[in-house]
């Protein structure tokens, strides 16, 4: 399988200017500033496989934006290589740049009182496409979006979820195999980031484009992507396929258990009731000291059981534990 | 100018046609100042005449001078956002180039705001005058002259802008630079109306060639004057678009230190 991202060792500091607090500490800043050196990316090294949907996560000030203007060439290491559809970002950032496609949820490339048809124009333009190439791909994509009849309305009359399917295509009109995507279902309700989500996905798999996925809400990263990269103070934390993820942080699960009695009395070691209402009784069990089937045993021994439904915890609550257990190692480490 | 440029051009144009609201408001600011200051004028000419200055000559100076000025694009603020959002990181992933682009987007902006604001100055300074100035027909040169100080007004915006890289906000740069501007450009008055020392600075700065030379059209340029304002703000243009290139590297590295 051919590489779309190699990344290796890749380092990048910043000189941060320090400022004293306090009246005293500002008037001396005028004069003198002490500065401190900030490694935002730390030796991270990863390959991606073309074709691979990859989410890059971190929590807010991890690396990863930082990561991604290295990989978009915007910015040079201090440190490392890295290759992004066979070029050094840094290197050919304007070639590269006909190679990636970006969609920043909270940013958008679209001319606001204008028709999206203009920008998919001017993006034509930009990226030297043949005129009747650009028609093809977009007219490919508009259907592929549906955004037919939003075409030519004004960006500003559209829904936030029309916004960014149309975001979307103005992306892909060059065919970009790699698509940096930042946040692209921030603000958008619940139906709309389903799509959005459903149709990320689709393209991908239809035109075998790799993806590069940050996002706070842990759904895009199970509905889009088949594996996690976690960063934390720069450095790679955690590189797993979604399903391995699950099996191994998963430890904890979730059982409702609907029952004919009103009341369920269960009394089992690594088992802890979240919720109690009559018939209605919600646990969360710990596997490695109880298994689910045990649970199921004792309740089936005590109530009639009507209804039972087994979950994963939130994809949320995993991230969190593997952010915190981090944090605790980094503080626990050795300075 | 290429065909991608000229497309930005005519996008950006399109836009601000689009913002029917802020167009209109615009020019009716720009018609109160205009009589407010005609207004002003004739009390002050009918108290004390200055010879070889009439009244009505100072309204179409004023016109073209406040035509320029309203003209600008603010590329400062703009460009600003773009820097302190972080949206220029991002716009700098485009196979194109940021200032170049940038400069295109604010000349369809310039076009349109030197169009409408034009027909505006004209019609009010003729109900204002009652006249139209000596030799109309030399008047089609504040085409070239609006256009040319409209980008040159245009790249120190942007420069201006650049600025917020280190300072994060430009807004006191611009306002030293407005203030320069109104006074030695000579935007309320022309500058054989000053005293000699601060004429002579005001002819030595770009921003004579910025206001007062296009509005010297209003008493009476000649020919050879109206060449040499376009030679000037050539000049002065070359020179900001160095410090520009210059400014916006120093910019872009300082990104490479301090991050995005």
């Amino acid at each position: 399988m051919t590489t779309a991202i190699e990344i290796e060792d890749l380092t990048k500091s910043f000189t941060l200017r320090q400022r004293a607090e306090g009246l005293r500490g500002a008037m001396r800043g005028l004069f003198s500033a002490s500065h401190r050196t900030v490694t935002a990316v730390d030796g991270l090294s990863l390959r991606i496989a073309a074709g691979e949907r990859v989410a890059f996560l971190g929590p807010n000030g991890a690396g990863k934006s930082t990561a991604i203007k290295l990989l978009t060439g915007i910015l040079h290491p201090t440190h490392g290589h890295a290759t992004v559809a066979g070029l050094v970002p840094w290197v050919d950032r304007r070639r590269l740049a006909h190679r990636i496609g970006t969609v920043f949820g909270q940013r958008s490339q679209l001319w606001y009182h204008l028709p999206a048809s203009d920008t998919f124009e001017l993006l034509g333009r930009v990226y030297d496409l043949p005129r009747a190439e650009h028609r093809r791909r977009c007219a490919a994509l508009v259907e592929r979006f549906a955004i037919g009849e939003h075409l030519h309305t004004p960006v500003r009359q559209l829904s936030l979820g029309q916004r960014m399917r149309c975001e979307l295509v103005a992306s892909l009109l060059h065919a970009p195999p790699i698509l940096f995507l930042d946040e692209p279902t921030i603000g958008l309700d619940v139906e709309a980031k389903a799509t959005i989500r459903e149709v990320i996905r689709g393209d991908s798999e239809r035109d075998g484009r790799t993806l590069l996925l940050t996002s706070h809400d842990t759904a895009d990263v199970e509905r889009v992507c088949d594996r996690v990269v976690v960063i934390h103070r720069g450095r790679l934390l955690l590189d797993e396929g979604i399903e391995t993820l699950r099996t191994r942080f998963l430890r904890r699960k979730r059982v409702i258990l609907h029952t004919a009695e009103p009341e369920l009395a269960l009394e089992l070691q690594g088992v802890r009731v979240i919720d109690r209402r009559p018939h209605r009784l919600a646990l969360e069990i710990d596997v490695d000291v109880t298994p689910v089937e045990a649970v199921i045993h004792a309740a089936l021994s005590g109530a009639r059981l009507r209804d039972l439904t087994i979950e994963d915890p939130p994809m949320d609550e995993v991230i969190q534990a593997i952010y915190a257990r981090a944090e605790q190692q980094h503080q626990g480490a050795p300075p | 100018m290429n065909g991608k440029l000229l497309f930005v051009a005519s996008l950006s144009a399109r836009q601000r046609l689009a913002e029917r609201g802020v167009l209109i408001g615009r020019a009716v600011f720009y018609g109160l100042i205009l009589f407010v200051f005609s207004r002003l004028w004739d009390a002050v000419l009918e108290g004390e005449p200055i010879p070889g200055v009439e009244a009505h000559q100072l309204v179409w100076y004023l016109a073209i001078t406040e035509w320029i000025v309203l003209s600008g694009p603010p590329l400062h603020s703009e460009v600003e956002d773009e820097v302190r959002r972080g949206d220029l990181v991002y716009r700098l992933a485009r196979p194109v180039s940021y200032p170049v682009v940038k400069l295109a987007e604010g000349l369809g902006d310039l076009l349109v705001r030197l169009c409408s604001l034009g027909v505006v100055g004209v019609v009010v300074a003729l109900v204002i005058t009652g006249r139209l100035p000596a030799e109309p027909a030399r008047m089609l040169w504040l085409v070239p002259l609006g256009v040319g100080a409209g980008v040159l007004a245009m790249v120190m915006h942007f420069t201006i802008g650049l600025t917020s890289f280190w300072l994060h906000d430009c807004r006191p740069i611009y306002w030293v630079w407005q203030k320069a501007a109104f006074l030695l450009g000579g935007l309320l008055l022309p500058l054989p109306l000053y005293p000699p020392w601060l004429r002579a600075i005001a002819e030595a700065s770009p921003l004579s060639a910025l206001l007062y030379g296009p509005g010297s059209l209003a008493l009476g340029l000649d020919t050879a004057g109206i060449w040499m304002v376009l030679v000037r703000q050539l000049a002065w243009l070359a020179v900001a678009v160095v410090g520009l290139a210059w400014l916006f590297r120093r910019g872009v590295a300082r990104l490479e230190i301090g991050g995005g």
